[in-house]
This record gives structure tokens, C-alpha cells and sequence, in this order.
């Protein structure tokens, strides 16, 4: 059995990656992933190894994701979108453009590979984002994302699909900056 | 038609391929189909290109030190990360006491003024300076506390640290004609007019395509004009920036409503908004170093 340390240590980058792509936003990422590690420290003792750790580990996270979206659908808050931000996604998407620099239009098309990927990920809905970044990033199989998002293997089959579809379309708009 | 059916099919199944998920007759079919469908062999090299891109750009770094506060707390240790969601409540109401506390103890010194307002104050503070401000600086906060999120500070303040404030001067009371000068000031700044009011759309229609795509928030009157000559050759609207900001949305999103809250400005919008490439609403928001917050609908 893995050690509490070395579960934080391996699984907390992916976690947080995980929450930001559910809820859009660094801080409340942060709080999110914060929350599942702690709750996975806490749980570890029963963990019996029935899948991976990381596996484990992000349906925590996907579990304590959905009960604040229900929370907040409760309390009558809509649904938040990825310009709701801190500091660093702030200054991602919003550009503040001080006096003498260059035409927002010749920085925004200079803006690069990066930018173009995260306005197109930011129009995808928070669950398929969560699924993009665990087969392309954690390169989990279907049926673990299943298992990760409580859905059918159908489902994440035709999802992940869909996204990867949506996004190559959305790229290509900016074709010029790629 | 069939054929269209059996076509639709291998397209939905590039990604399940590229992935190694198919299974082996799927996989076997559409590796026989390949070499006859163009159409299908760009989709999938399209994909594929999409695929290193998200690897190369999704990943971003965990905030620093969350594994070893995860770590502290999980071992009971005392965390020195204070946003732990069991403090919040009692970091907000330790925020607010201590900033009421370096605001108001003001009250029983000799009458030291605080900085007085600046434009980067927010909106609704200076708008009620009038109200608030008379001879005595210390008499309401105009600090917008965030409550164990987000704390605003003037420059010069910081709340929790201390603060040693410059001596009292002798006591004189402020001259009359200061007093009403500044009165005045502000309320010539409430009551400027100004073409546009907080909230209002200003329909930006380009003489090309606006290709613009991400957010970009204008708080220069310079920058502002060379951004609506490069589109537009009607006259530049005016816009007050010294109370306004002007926020370009990007294609597809119509900003509606906007909300001035304690600790950032919230903008309703919708996505998937179809409006020709030429025309872009823009959206007038309080000028403010508040946090923007979108609400999608």
C-alpha cells in the first residue's frame, strides 16, 4: 500500500488539474483538490486496492465536484463559466492593455498555441473537459474514466469523441495563431 | 442511405481508434476503409494533431505548497495555509474585525486623515464619498473586505499587519474652501455625464470581421480609441475611464446584466450567441481592480 505521502506527492498535480477543469477557476480548484486529497488521506486506510490509486483518487475528487454543483445549484447559483477567475486565469483571459503597447488585436493574434487551446476547452462543458484531461493527460482507459465519472463506457466513448471533435473544430478558428 | 450510415460510423470511431479502444473487428474494419477515404485519414490526423496539443498545453502546476499543507493537515499538524474551508468563517469575521480595527481606532487618535479616495477605489465607494467623507475620513470603511476570499487593499493599509500611521498633525481644522472644493469634486464626479451608463452595450460594428477572441478589458481612453479606430470609422464613444471600463467579450458571447458585489463585479452572459462576424457588444463595467466573474446562462 501506497504511503500518505507518496499518494499526495504523485496524484496532487493531476487532482488539481482535475478541479480546475471541473470548475474552471485556480482557487476554487484549489480548495476542491485540497479537499480530495485530504478526504483520500482519510479513507486510505480502507482503500483496498480494488483499482488504481489515481483512479481512486479522481472519482473522489469528481464525487466532492458534484456535491458543490449541487450545493450551488441549491442556493440558485448558475452555472459558472471559466471567466470567473484569480489571478493567473485572470490575466489569461482577460488582457489589461497599458498605454503604448501594441493594438489588443496584434497581441491577441500573437497570443499563441496556449491561449487557442484553453478559449477552446474553455466552451466545453466541465465533464468533458474532465474527460479530455484523463485519457490525454493520464491516458486512463475508458472504462476507468467510466468508473471515475460514475457514466457508461458508452457514454465516455461518445463523449470523448464529441470533445475531441468540438475542440478540432474550435482550433481551427484559430488557425492563425497555431 | 447506407453507405452514409456505415461512413458515419467510421468517422465516430476515429477517436476510439486513436485511443487503441476499439474493438479488434471494429478496428480491423476501419483499418481497411482507411486507405480508401481521404476525408477519414485527415479527420484522424486532425485528431491526432489535437491530441498533442492538449498534452502539450493542458497540464498546468499544482499551487505551490499544496502537497505539503495537504500533508501538514492530514497529520493534524498546525497548517500555516489559512484558507482551509473550516476557517473561513472565522477568517472572515478576523479579516473584517481586524480591518474595522486599523480603520477606526483612527477614531481615538489625534485625527489622522487616511489617504483619501482614488479612482481605483471601486465604484460604489466613491459614488457614496460624499455621504462619507466630510472632515472626518475615518468615519465608514471604503475598504471592500472579502470574506476569507479576497481582501482589497488601498495601497499604504494592509490588514493584520502593523500599521504605523503618520503622526497626527497639529490640530487645525481642514480649511472650509478644502472642504467644499472637495465636496464639489466628487459630486461633479457623481454627476458627469458621461454617453454611457454601468451596464450599458456599446455595438461595435468593424468595417472587417472583428477577429478578436479572447476577453480584453480597456481601461485607457487612449488605448480605447486606437482599439475602436481599428474597427470602426464611426466616432469614438466617449467613455469616462476614470469611473468606466470598457470589457470586449469574445466571439460568441453576448454580456448581459452586471452586478457589483462585495468582492468582484459579476457579468451575466450567453455562449453560443450567433451574431455576425462584424458586430461585437461591449460591455461598460465600473472601473474597479475587483475580480470579474462571469455567469454563463
Amino acid at each position: 500500500m501506497m504511503e500518505p505521502e507518496e499518494i499526495v506527492r504523485k496524484y496532487s498535480q493531476m487532482v488539481y488539474n482535475l478541479a480546475l477543469r471541473l470548475l474552471g477557476n485556480p482557487r476554487d480548484a484549489e480548495d476542491l483538490a485540497q479537499d480530495a486529497l485530504l478526504r483520500a488521506l482519510k479513507a486510505l486506510p480502507s482503500f483496498r486496492g480494488e483499482s488504481e490509486p489515481g483512479t481512486w483518487i479522481y472519482r473522489i475528487t469528481v464525487n466532492l465536484w458534484k456535491n458543490r454543483v449541487r450545493s450551488e445549484k441549491r442556493r440558485g447559483l448558475w452555472k459558472m463559466f471559466s471567466l470567473n477567475h484569480g489571478d493567473d486565469e485572470m490575466e489569461e483571459k482577460i488582457l489589461q492593455i497599458p498605454d503604448g503597447e501594441p493594438l489588443p488585436e496584434k497581441q491577441i493574434e500573437q497570443a499563441g498555441e496556449r491561449r487557442a487551446v484553453e478559449s477552446a476547452l474553455a466552451e466545453l462543458a466541465p465533464e468533458d473537459r474532465a474527460i479530455l484531461l484523463l485519457r490525454e493527460m493520464d491516458e486512463c482507459s475508458y472504462s476507468d474514466i467510466a468508473r471515475i465519472l460514475q457514466v457508461p463506457e458508452g457514454t465516455v466513448k461518445s463523449r470523448l469523441s464529441r470533445a475531441r471533435e468540438a475542440l478540432r473544430e474550435k482550433l481551427e478558428a484559430y488557425r492563425g495563431v497555431i | 442511405m447506407k453507405e452514409d450510415r456505415d461512413h458515419l460510423s467510421y468517422e465516430e470511431n476515429l477517436s476510439t481508434y486513436l485511443d487503441g479502444e476499439l474493438e479488434s473487428s471494429e478496428r480491423a474494419e476501419l483499418e481497411r476503409h482507411l486507405p480508401d477515404c481521404p476525408g477519414c485519414r485527415e479527420k484522424l490526423i486532425a485528431l491526432r494533431e489535437t491530441s498533442v496539443l492538449l498534452k502539450r498545453h493542458m497540464m498546468k502546476p499544482a499551487p505551490p505548497g499544496l502537497a505539503t499543507r495537504v500533508l501538514a493537515r492530514g497529520e493534524g499538524k498546525p497548517s500555516h495555509f489559512l484558507r482551509s474551508l473550516s476557517w473561513k468563517p472565522a477568517l472572515g469575521v478576523l479579516t473584517v474585525a481586524l480591518g474595522f480595527f486599523f480603520l477606526y481606532r483612527n477614531r481615538f487618535s489625534k485625527g489622522t486623515p487616511l489617504p483619501s479616495a482614488d479612482v481605483s477605489m471601486p465604484y460604489a465607494a466613491r459614488l457614496q464619498e460624499k455621504e462619507t467623507r466630510e472632515d472626518d475620513f475615518s468615519a465608514k470603511p471604503k475598504r471592500m473586505i472579502g470574506m476569507g476570499q479576497r481582501t482589497q487593499t488601498l495601497p499604504g493599509f494592509a490588514l493584520g499587519e502593523k500599521q504605523s500611521l503618520p503622526a497626527a498633525p497639529p490640530s487645525e481644522p481642514v480649511a472650509q474652501e478644502e472642504q467644499s472644493a472637495r465636496a464639489r469634486g466628487i459630486e461633479a464626479l457623481r454627476e458627469k455625464k458621461t454617453e454611457y451608463k454601468i451596464g450599458e452595450d456599446i455595438r461595435l460594428v468593424g468595417k472587417m470581421p472583428i477577429t478578436q477572441e479572447s476577453v480584453v478589458l480597456i481601461k485607457d481612453k487612449s488605448v480605447w480609441e486606437r482599439f475602436w479606430m481599428s474597427y470602426s470609422d464611426e466616432p469614438v464613444p466617449q467613455i469616462d475611464f476614470k469611473i468606466h471600463m470598457v470589457i470586449v467579450p469574445p466571439a460568441g458571447i453576448l454580456l448581459g446584466n452586471v452586478e457589483m458585489l462585495q468582492n468582484k463585479i459579476r457579468i451575466h452572459g450567453w455562449s453560443k450567441y450567433k451574431a455576425d462576424a462584424n458586430t461585437r457588444y461591449l460591455k461598460i463595467v465600473p472601473a474597479s481592480n475587483l475580480p470579474l466573474e462571469y455567469l454563463n446562462k
